[in-house]
Order: C-alpha cells, then sequence, then structure tokens
C-alpha cells in the first residue's frame, strides 16, 4: 500500500497547481516589470526640469544673499548680518550640489564656473562685510563694486545655465515621452506574448499530464472489444495517470499470461488426443499387418491344439511338444496383443519362438539367456510383444546367413539409477547377436523410426521389420511416457548387433500417464480405459472366447 | 501536434526574448538621458580663451586653440560667449579670475586696465598668454603672434606691387584695439620699404584711418567713407578679416572694382571668392594651427616648468588670387584630414 502512494511533488494535482503558479507568476512578473518601468519613467519626466528648479534656487539665494549684503553695508542691522550669513551658507550647500571637476561637457563646466565664481563672490562679499564692520569705508565700496560686479557674472552664467538646462531638458522631456510611449507598447507586447508563452507552458504540460489518459483509454476501449494485442507501455510517470497505467499494463500481461496458459492447456489435451490416435493407429497398423500375413489365425491357433492332441494319443512327444509350444506363442500373441505383460511371459515367448525355429531350422538357431538372478521378471511389467520382434530380427538380419555359427543373447540384468540416463532403477534387456552387424547409417533409420531400409534390402522385409523395430519403439515410449528407452549398437558390418530396452522399475512412471487401477491393456497409451476397451473388445473378446486362437 | 507545440513554443520564446531586448533598449535609452558625469572625459586644465571679437578669425583661432588643448587633455572655454552680458577683455579676465582658471590666452582689445587685469590673473597665480596683439608692459607671460616689423615689411612689399606711377594714395585702416606703438611701428615699416623698393616716378601718400570694430556697424561706415570721401584711396589696407569683408561688399556696392586695390587680412569664404573673382589682388593670411598649437604650448610650459618664452613668432604670407585655388585645396585637405582624425 505504501509502496503505491503517489510522492506529493509527483501528483497531478500538485503539478497542476505548479503550472498554474508558473504562469501566474510569469505574468505577474511582466506586469510588475512593465509597471514598475513606466513608473521609473514617469518619475524620470517628473525629474526633468528639477535641475532647472536647483538653478533658479541658486539665483534666487543668490539674489537674496546680494540684498542682505546691500542691507548690512547700507544699514549695518545685525538682522541683515543674520540674513547675509544664512544665505551665505545656503549658497554654500546649494553650490556643494554642483560640479566641480573639468569634464568634456559644456553644461557642467558651467556648473564649475558658476560654483568658482559663487565662492569668490562670497569670499570678497565676506570682505566687503568685514571691512564694514571695521568701517573702513573705502575698502567696502571696493569689495562691494567688485562683489557686484560678480553677482553680475554669476547671474549672467546661471542664466545661460538654466537657458541651455532647460533648453536640453525640453530635449530630454521629448525623449522621455517618446521613450516611455516605446515602453509601453514593449510592456504591452511583453505581456502579450509571455501570456502566451505561458499558456504554451499550461497546454503543453497538461498535454504531458494528461495524454497518457487518452491512450489509456483507447488501449481499454480495444481491450474491451476483445482485442489483447494492444500495447500499453510501462509509463515512467510518477503520478496517478502513471500509476494507472502500469496497473493496467500489469493487468494486461496477467489476462495475456491466463490466455497462454489456457492454450496451453488446450495444446496439451490436443496433443493427449493426438498421442491417443497415434497409438490407436499403431497399434491398427500392426493388427492390420499381422491379419494380412495371417489368415485366420483362430483357426490356425484351434487347430494346433487339435494337432497337439492329436499327437499326444498317437503318442508322437515331441510333435505335441512342438505343437503345443507353438500355440502357447501364438495364444500369447493374440491374448497380450496391445497390453502389457510380466516380462517373464515376454521371455518365455521369446523361448516358444525360439524353439519353434529351431524345429524349422533343425536346432541350428542358438540361443542363450543370460538371466539376473536379482530381477524379479513375474512383477516386472512392459508392453507386450517387445522382445520377440527384436529376437525376431536378430535371427532374421543378423545371423540368417549363417546359423550354424550364428548365436543370439538374451541378457537381462538390473541397472541403478545412478548409471542410466533416466534417473530411474531399471531393468536392462539386452539382445545381442554375433551376426551380420549393422552400419550407423542402418542404426540412425531406425532410430528415426524411417525404417530399416539399409538392414533389409528387401521390400516385404522392410515393411514388416520397419513397422515392427517403430512399433516397439512407440509403444516403449508411449507406455512409460519417456524417451531413450531403446538402443542399437554395432561397430559396423561382421561386427554383430546389439540391441538394448531398458524397463523403468518405477511403476509411478507408467501411471503418471493414465490413472491407478487401469488395467494391463491400456498402460502407455494415453487412451482412457474404457476407449481402448472399446476398441479392442471384439478382438480380445473373441480370444477369450476361443483362447486357442492365435495372432501376430 | 506535438511539433506545432514545440514549434509554437519556440517562436514564443524568441519573441519573448527580441521584445524584452527591445524593452531593455528603450529603458536603457531613458536611463542614459539622466546619465551622471562619471562617463565623461576629464581633462587636467581648464583654460580660458579672452577676446571680445568674435570675427571669423578669431573663431578659427579659438577652433585651432581649442584642438591643440583637446590634444594635451586641457578644456578650453571661450570667456563670456553665450552669455546675456558683454565683456571687455579687462572683465574677462576678472571672470577667469573669480572661476579660477587654470590659464588665459588673451586676444587684446584696447579695452581700458587690460595690463592691470593680467596682473590680477597673475597674481593669483593665473598666466596669461597674449595673441596677435602684445602688451609688452603687462604680466603676460608669453606672446603669440607676428612680427609688426615683419608685417611691415610684407605689406610694403605688396604695396610696391601695387603702386602705379605716379602719386598713389593708401589708407592704413587701424583698429581701435591695436595699441598706438604697434600701428606706429607697422606704419613706419611699410613706408621705410616703400622708400627703399619704389621705382622712380611711383609715390606713395600713406595715412591711417582708424576703425573701432568693438563697435557694431563701425566698421562698414568707416569704409565706406573712405571709398566714397573726396580722398579716394588708390590703395586700401586692411587688418583684419571684419574690415576686408566690408571693403570686398564695398567695392561691389559703389562699383570700385579696379578702382581700389583692396590689400585684404586673412582668409574667409567671402574673401577667398573675391581672390578668386580677381576683386581684390591680395590677402595676409595667419598660420592658425601654429597660432593655437604655440599659445597652448606657452601656457602648458609656463605651467609646468615656471617659465616660457616670451614670444612665438607666426608667420604671415600673402595669398593672391594664383595660389587662392592651391590655398583653398590644402585647406580642404586640412578639414578632410581633421574630420578623419575626429
Amino acid at each position: 500500500m505504501k509502496k503505491n502512494q503517489i510522492r506529493f511533488f509527483a501528483s497531478v494535482q500538485t503539478r497542476i497547481t505548479a503550472v498554474i503558479a508558473i504562469v501566474l507568476l510569469l505574468v505577474l512578473s511582466a506586469n510588475v516589470v512593465a509597471f514598475r518601468v513606466s513608473s521609473e519613467t514617469v518619475q524620470q519626466i517628473n525629474q526633468v526640469f528639477a535641475s532647472n528648479a536647483v538653478i533658479v534656487n541658486l539665483a534666487d539665494t543668490l539674489q537674496t544673499a546680494q540684498g542682505s549684503m546691500y542691507e548690512y553695508l547700507s544699514t549695518k542691522s545685525s538682522s541683515s548680518l543674520e540674513n547675509f550669513y544664512r544665505y551665505e551658507q545656503e549658497l554654500r550647500d546649494q553650490t556643494d550640489g554642483l560640479n566641480d571637476r573639468n569634464v568634456g561637457n559644456e553644461l557642467l563646466m558651467l556648473e564649475k564656473n558658476i560654483r568658482s565664481m559663487t565662492q569668490s563672490y562670497l569670499t570678497v562679499s565676506e570682505d566687503a562685510i568685514q571691512a564694514r564692520r571695521g568701517r573702513n569705508v573705502e575698502e567696502y565700496k571696493a569689495s562691494f563694486a567688485r562683489a557686484s560686479e560678480l553677482f553680475g557674472y554669476i547671474n549672467d552664467y546661471i542664466y545661460t545655465l538654466n537657458s541651455r538646462r532647460f533648453a536640453q531638458n525640453t530635449e530630454n522631456y521629448l525623449s522621455l515621452l517618446r521613450s516611455m510611449r516605446a515602453v509601453e507598447r514593449m510592456s504591452l507586447l511583453m505581456i502579450l506574448v509571455i501570456s502566451a508563452f505561458a499558456l504554451t507552458i499550461c497546454a503543453v504540460s497538461v498535454r504531458a499530464m494528461i495524454g497518457p489518459l487518452g491512450k489509456l483509454s483507447e488501449a481499454a476501449e480495444r481491450v474491451a472489444g476483445g482485442d489483447f494485442s494492444v500495447d500499453v507501455p510501462k509509463s515512467r510517470q510518477a503520478d496517478e495517470v502513471g500509476v494507472v497505467t502500469n496497473a493496467f499494463h500489469k493487468m494486461l500481461g496477467s489476462i495475456r499470461t491466463y490466455i497462454e496458459s489456457q492454450r496451453a492447456s488446450l495444446e496439451k489435451e490436443a496433443q493427449m488426443k493426438e498421442n491417443e490416435l497415434s497409438m490407436e493407429a499403431h497399434l491398427k497398423e500392426a493388427q492390420l499387418k499381422f491379419l494380412q500375413a495371417q489368415i485366420n489365425p483362430h483357426f490356425l491357433f484351434n487347430s494346433l491344439n487339435a494337432g497337439s492332441q492329436l499327437a499326444m494319443m498317437e503318442g508322437a512327444d515331441r510333435t505335441e511338444l512342438f505343437l503345443s509350444r507353438m500355440a502357447q506363442f501364438f495364444r500369447y500373441n493374440v491374448k497380450k496383443t496391445g497390453g502389457d505383460a510380466a516380462l517373464s511371459e515376454e521371455i518365455a515367448s521369446v523361448d516358444n519362438y525360439i524353439y519353434i525355429l529351431n524345429v524349422r531350422f533343425s536346432g541350428d538357431i542358438h540361443y542363450e539367456k543370460q538371466i539376473d538372478e536379482t530381477v524379479d521378471l513375474e512383477q516386472m511389467r512392459m508392453p507386450s510383444m517387445i522382445l520377440q520382434p527384436i529376437v525376431e530380427n536378430a535371427i532374421q538380419h543378423g545371423i540368417h546367413d549363417d546359423h550354424e555359427n550364428g548365436i543370439v543373447t538374451l541378457a537381462v540384468d538390473p541397472v541403478p539409477e545412478n548409471e542410466n540416463e533416466s534417473g530411474t532403477d531399471c531393468v536392462r534387456i539386452t539382445v545381442s547377436d554375433n551376426g551380420t552387424g549393422m552400419t550407423r547409417k542402418q542404426i540412425e533409420a531406425i532410430m528415426d523410426r524411417s525404417g530399416i531400409e539399409a538392414h533389409s534390402p528387401d521390400e516385404e522385409e522392410k515393411d514388416s521389420t520397419g513397422i515392427a523395430m517403430e512399433n516397439v519403439i512407440s509403444r516403449l515410449e508411449l507406455y512409460y511416457n519417456r524417451k531413450n528407452l531403446f538402443s542399437i549398437w554395432s561397430d559396423g558390418p561382421g561386427t554383430g548387433t546389439e540391441v538394448t530396452v531398458l524397463l523403468p522399475k518405477e511403476p509411478d512412471t507408467v501411471r503418471k500417464n493414465g490413472s491407478e487401477g487401469r488395467s494391463g491393456s491400456d498402460y502407455g497409451t494415453g487412451i482412457r480405459p474404457d476407449l481402448v476397451r472399446n476398441k479392442l473388445s471384439s478382438t480380445e473378446e473373441k480370444d477369450y472366447v476361443s483362447d486357442s486362437d492365435s495372432r501376430r | 501536434m506535438r511539433k506545432f507545440v514545440y514549434l509554437m513554443a519556440v517562436v514564443l520564446g524568441f519573441t519573448g526574448i527580441l521584445v524584452i531586448g527591445l524593452f531593455i533598449r528603450y529603458r536603457n535609452q531613458a536611463m542614459q538621458l539622466d546619465a551622471g558625469t562619471d562617463n565623461l572625459k576629464t581633462y587636467r586644465k581648464h583654460y580660458l580663451f579672452v577676446s571680445s571679437d568674435e570675427s571669423q578669425m578669431l573663431r578659427d583661432i579659438y577652433e585651432k586653440t581649442a584642438s591643440a588643448c583637446e590634444r594635451s587633455g586641457v578644456w578650453l572655454e571661450w570667456c563670456g560667449k553665450d552669455t546675456p552680458g558683454e565683456y571687455t577683455a579687462s572683465q574677462c579676465i576678472d571672470l577667469s579670475i573669480a572661476m579660477k582658471a587654470d590659464g588665459m590666452i588673451v586676444y587684446p582689445d584696447g579695452s581700458e586696465d587690460l595690463a592691470g587685469a593680467i596682473e590680477r590673473a597673475f597674481g593669483q597665480g593665473i598666466p596669461v598668454v597674449t595673441i596677435l596683439r602684445d602688451i609688452p608692459d603687462s604680466d603676460r607671460v608669453s606672446y603669440v603672434g607676428v612680427s609688426n616689423y615683419q608685417v611691415g615689411d610684407l605689406y610694403g612689399g605688396q604695396l610696391l606691387s601695387l603702386l602705379h606711377n605716379g602719386s598713389n594714395e593708401v589708407c592704413l585702416l587701424t583698429d581701435a584695439g591695436d595699441s598706438e606703438n604697434e600701428t606706429q611701428l607697422l606704419y613706419t615699416q611699410m613706408v621705410q620699404a616703400i622708400k627703399n623698393g619704389a621705382p622712380s616716378g611711383r609715390t606713395m601718400e600713406l595715412r591711417t584711418e582708424s576703425v573701432d570694430s568693438r563697435t557694431d556697424f563701425d566698421a562698414e561706415e568707416v569704409i565706406r567713407d573712405v571709398l566714397l570721401g573726396k580722398e579716394r584711396p588708390d590703395i586700401l589696407i586692411c587688418l583684419n578679416s571684419a574690415q576686408t569683408e566690408c571693403a570686398i561688399q564695398a567695392l561691389i556696392d559703389y562699383n570700385l572694382v579696379g578702382e581700389v586695390q583692396v590689400i585684404g587680412y586673412y582668409v574667409t569664404d567671402q574673401i577667398l571668392q573675391a581672390l578668386r573673382q580677381e576683386l581684390i589682388p591680395v590677402t595676409m593670411t595667419i598660420d592658425t594651427d601654429a597660432l593655437g598649437e604655440d599659445s597652448v604650448q606657452a601656457l602648458n610650459e609656463y605651467l609646468e616648468l615656471g617659465r616660457v618664452s616670451s614670444y612665438y613668432n607666426i608667420t604671415l604670407s600673402g595669398i593672391t588670387p594664383v595660389t587662392a585655388a592651391r590655398y583653398q585645396q590644402k585647406e580642404k585637405e586640412a578639414v578632410s584630414d581633421g574630420e578623419e582624425a575626429g
């Protein structure tokens, strides 16, 4: 909750308030500046003629001082003397404000002249006053004349300065008026431009703040319309809009993930259905091949039983044994097709098959079994009809051309989990021969399930063998729901072949793909048991009914 | 849209800067009217130019002197000019004393007590340099001008070239401001020059007429009387530019061109035109540049060293209609050089 809190300075409210404050401040500053400058200009205009006033005051004071001096010299009254000194001081104060430097300006030099002359005048006046007080008539008269002369000069210069100041001030006044009008126009223009600038800032800022909302609403509309492909990028804004945008972005991501998982689930289900159909197709294909190859196996199986009984009655024990083993072999085939069986049953089926071939080939087939006693053959379940096709291949393709020296070995031994790739305890079944061997290409062809053309160039054989091996591998993978359970090893032509089948011991491995309690006939197919039973029921029910049919 | 907004912001920003710039410019323009003395050039001295004569020649001399002052960091002011009162040179000197000037360049006008005023100024530590007219018995520290011996010789030489056979009436217009001694010296030198150089059969009778150039219209009246009087001179000698201009105008007005030869003084536009039209045969002129330069130098030297040469000689030369064009060209070049330097 704390994490989602919007910082004070990042909130839309604060930012809008700040933008408005900046805009107001800008416009206010422009107004203040314009007002201040106008005010200063007006003040300047008011001050333009102040210098004339100073000069006129100076002339008045000078006149008064001269009058006071004349009065004192005439009457010798103390009041006039007092006035003279007062005005003398005033004169000094006023002339102190005048220029006293040599500068390149005629008016300022006039000021300097007036200042100097006034000082001279005051000195001479003082002389006259002192002479009058000392009753030195000649001297005070001469000093008064001299002072009067200077008074005249000063007045002339004051008049000149005043006139020229007035002319200059009038010019300044007109110039100031022009400047003031220009400043007024510039102020107005400045206020307008700054206002427009401020409005633009306002518009840009508000757009930057609110703009993403428009995009968000557009995206929301599209999502509402079912379009989840809409792209709402994450916002870097830390305000409310940014929070909403990021939340929407997250929500959209979650929806997409959910949809994806649903799609994967559906795809998985479809894959399972495909597996089911594939298994069914394999079975049907094998059955079809078998049925094509055998004419009425039930009839043959029943006939073999009948022949066995006949031989027993006639005392032909070997014939009876042969027919009996044949009948067992075919019974097993018919009974276990499409289901699973104990490893012992598979090995027994191989034994029967070898026995039959040895009868056919007068005992030429050399067959050895190396069964590890630690392996519980009865409890070890596996798909049926796995070992017999492998052994059949070893005989037909491995030692076919050299039965006398050829030998087929069936070995069963346990493989601990740490010694195999599957990571579980397994039973390894190895069918090896010392026959013609296989090329790498042939092995790869089988393992890639593209047939065993190289191993069996004969078209008819290629079909049956290829289908058999592919069938074996597929059923193993489907049964255990694993790969790499089947492997072929050969050093090349003439070096024999070794086929290895790994049977995982974990019963759960099998059950993971189906459900516990299923019958052995549907383990590993991924098909619902009831469906399998229904599909195979016609065949199986016939087998069980007759119990003497034989199929391969 | 976003581009438009940015463009608008840029344009408005630029306009704002422009407007603010103009605003500041106008504001500064207004403020400059009230500028103080801080940015003004300062001068180390303050000299006063004292002359009651405001003729073209004195105005030119003032200009040249002011230029020389400017070059040496001195502010030169024409005392009493542009004021309502009219002051004599003596009054101006008193005025300058009251102003506590650093030095004075005085063109004596023959006013009373001029030597006394110079003495008062000198007593206040203010040196005075006289120009063109000397007051030798005063406390002036130096005189910058022409020697009347030279002037007499020069005028005599010009007279010789103008004398016709027989008796020649020559009238010398003197100025009330000229000292009697100086006038007498000039007169004597001229007579001596004629005596020494005049060919046989050519004689000269020289008389003087005094013109008070301080009084308005006096020059024109005196010259009219001289030219229209019973004893009309064959040659009229003027000693300042105002007399010369009046004489030229009188020659034209009374149709006396060719009958009366006028030896002028100084060069003004009118005098130069008269020369080029050959209304007058010759005019004498002084080197105003040298006059201005030397007078300022004399004051500076005195103020710095406490002593200075008492006499700076300025050359006087004659301009005839033949040399008038060359003189005019030189003046134009000098004016244009001065403007470029300015």
